[in-house]
């Protein structure tokens, strides 16, 4: 070895900590003394001498904003799926196919399957959707009475596999979705609808119910695909 | 930005355990402080926006090994980022081997900054860094913020490689001296 200036011996390990620290070493060199950091807790408590001291310098890294999809991506490699993007494309190709089809369902299978039993003065009208599958084994159809501003949920098909659950969203217009709550397949299940959603209850807003981790989306969006959407009608 | 600051300990206690709100929030509130690293060290925005989201999943991953009292919550997620653009940068292949051919790099140190040192730590050593020669100590601080190496280094000040490694080892263990325990 030809070094110019011997860094064993006393204080070696202290330069090598520093110049750790401060970048100055090449690849394999950082590679070797990371793994020496694992097992040597007297290096690895220099190197965090010099951290601490030379974090000083910190203060001259300017802040910049990121990018503002930056976060989506992270998110999407971190979670399995870009989060934000596949509820959304799965709305938005529904949009665009939605017609004709969905108000012929609710007809064809709202009525038959829930068999409401309407007052025939009765002044608000119920609401109903048959929603639409888009993916999976998972038939909805829904009723929402507003007098009770309850609403009554038939789920057909197989229960969500173990560790998953189905959620049920509301959305109105181009608003985020919120939501309603995990749903399970069974006939005939009542849910209380909360005042603020009740007031937005009306015709032309959606139900769709996402796939997501059991007990529901760790955040206030759907993370998992949509399976099944439909708009509300009156009835 | 009259932002106020949240507790990154907590935050980070909070993504240990998989908290993805957490993460956001701990991300708005850190990562333009990251990005303006990665800048600087690479130099190069795509670059650095690849960069930023390696770092980020690092903070994902490594949440559970930061210890309080071992480090500042932001010194410890800087340290993850520089770690992380030094090592992209010493992965890329060097322009030229050739330290005689090689042309000054251009001085991107910024004299003003050099003053915005805080903390009782960052006192001590603006104080140990003036009792070094002064190119010396402004080699130490382009190594750290703009990661140049042992050859970046030479080049810059026109000197042997050899000298350079000689001149900051010594300075190194100057600064420690001073620094104390």
């Amino acid at each position: 070895m030809s070094e110019p200036f011997e860094i064993g011996g006393e204080g070696g390990d202290d330069i090598r900590a520093a110049e750790y620290v401060l970048g100055l070493m090449e690849a394999s060199e950082r590679a070797a003394i990371e793994r020496e950091l694992t097992t040597n807790t007297e290096l690895a408590e220099k190197v965090r001498y010099w951290e601490a001291h030379f974090a000083a310098f910190n203060a001259q890294y300017a802040e910049v904003l990121p990018p503002a999809d930056l976060l989506g991506r992270i998110e999407g490699r971190l979670f399995g799926q870009a989060m934000q993007s596949r509820w959304y494309d799965s709305l938005l190709l529904w949009r665009s196919i939605a017609g004709a089809t969905v108000a012929a369902a609710v007809f064809a299978i709202g009525l038959n399957v829930l068999a409401p039993t309407p007052e025939p003065t009765d002044p608000v009208p119920s609401l109903v959707t048959a929603l639409e599958t888009l993916e999976g084994d998972i038939e909805v159809v829904a009723l929402y009475d507003p007098q009770t501003t309850s609403l009554r949920l038939n789920v057909g098909g197989s229960p969500a596999a173990a560790g998953q659950d189905y959620e049920l969203w509301f959305i109105q217009g181009e608003s985020d979705p919120v939501s309603m709550g995990t749903i399970s397949v069974g006939t005939g299940i009542t849910l209380a609808v909360d005042a603020a959603l009740a007031a937005n209850f009306g015709e032309g807003i959606a139900l769709a119910v996402s796939l997501e981790p059991e007990g529901g989306s760790p955040v206030d969006a759907p993370t998992g695909p949509i399976l099944a959407i439909g708009t509300v009608a009156a009835i | 930005m009259a932002k106020q600051m949240p507790d990154l300990e907590y935050l980070l206690s909070r993504i240990a355990l998989r908290d993805r709100d957490c993460f956001r929030e701990l991300y708005r509130f850190t990562s333009a402080k990251l990005f303006g690293v990665s800048l600087r060290i690479l130099g190069n925005k795509s670059e650095a926006e690849d960069a930023l989201q390696d770092i980020y999943i690092k903070v994902w991953q490594r949440a559970g090994s930061f210890q309080s009292g071992m480090s500042q919550p932001m010194t410890w997620l800087i340290t993850i980022a520089r770690n992380h653009c030094i090592d992209m940068i010493r992965a890329r292949k060097p322009l030229t081997d050739d330290l005689d051919q090689a042309e000054t790099l251009p001085d991107k140190d910024k004299t003003p900054e050099e003053a915005a040192i805080n903390s009782s730590e960052g006192a001590r050593i603006s104080h140990c860094l003036d009792q070094l020669e002064q190119d010396r100590a402004r080699a130490v601080r382009l190594a750290y913020v703009d990661g140049e190496n042992y050859k970046d280094l030479a080049q810059r000040f026109a000197v042997p490689l050899n000298t350079m490694r000689t001149w900051l080892r010594r300075s190194l263990l100057q600064l420690r001296e001073c620094l104390g325990q």
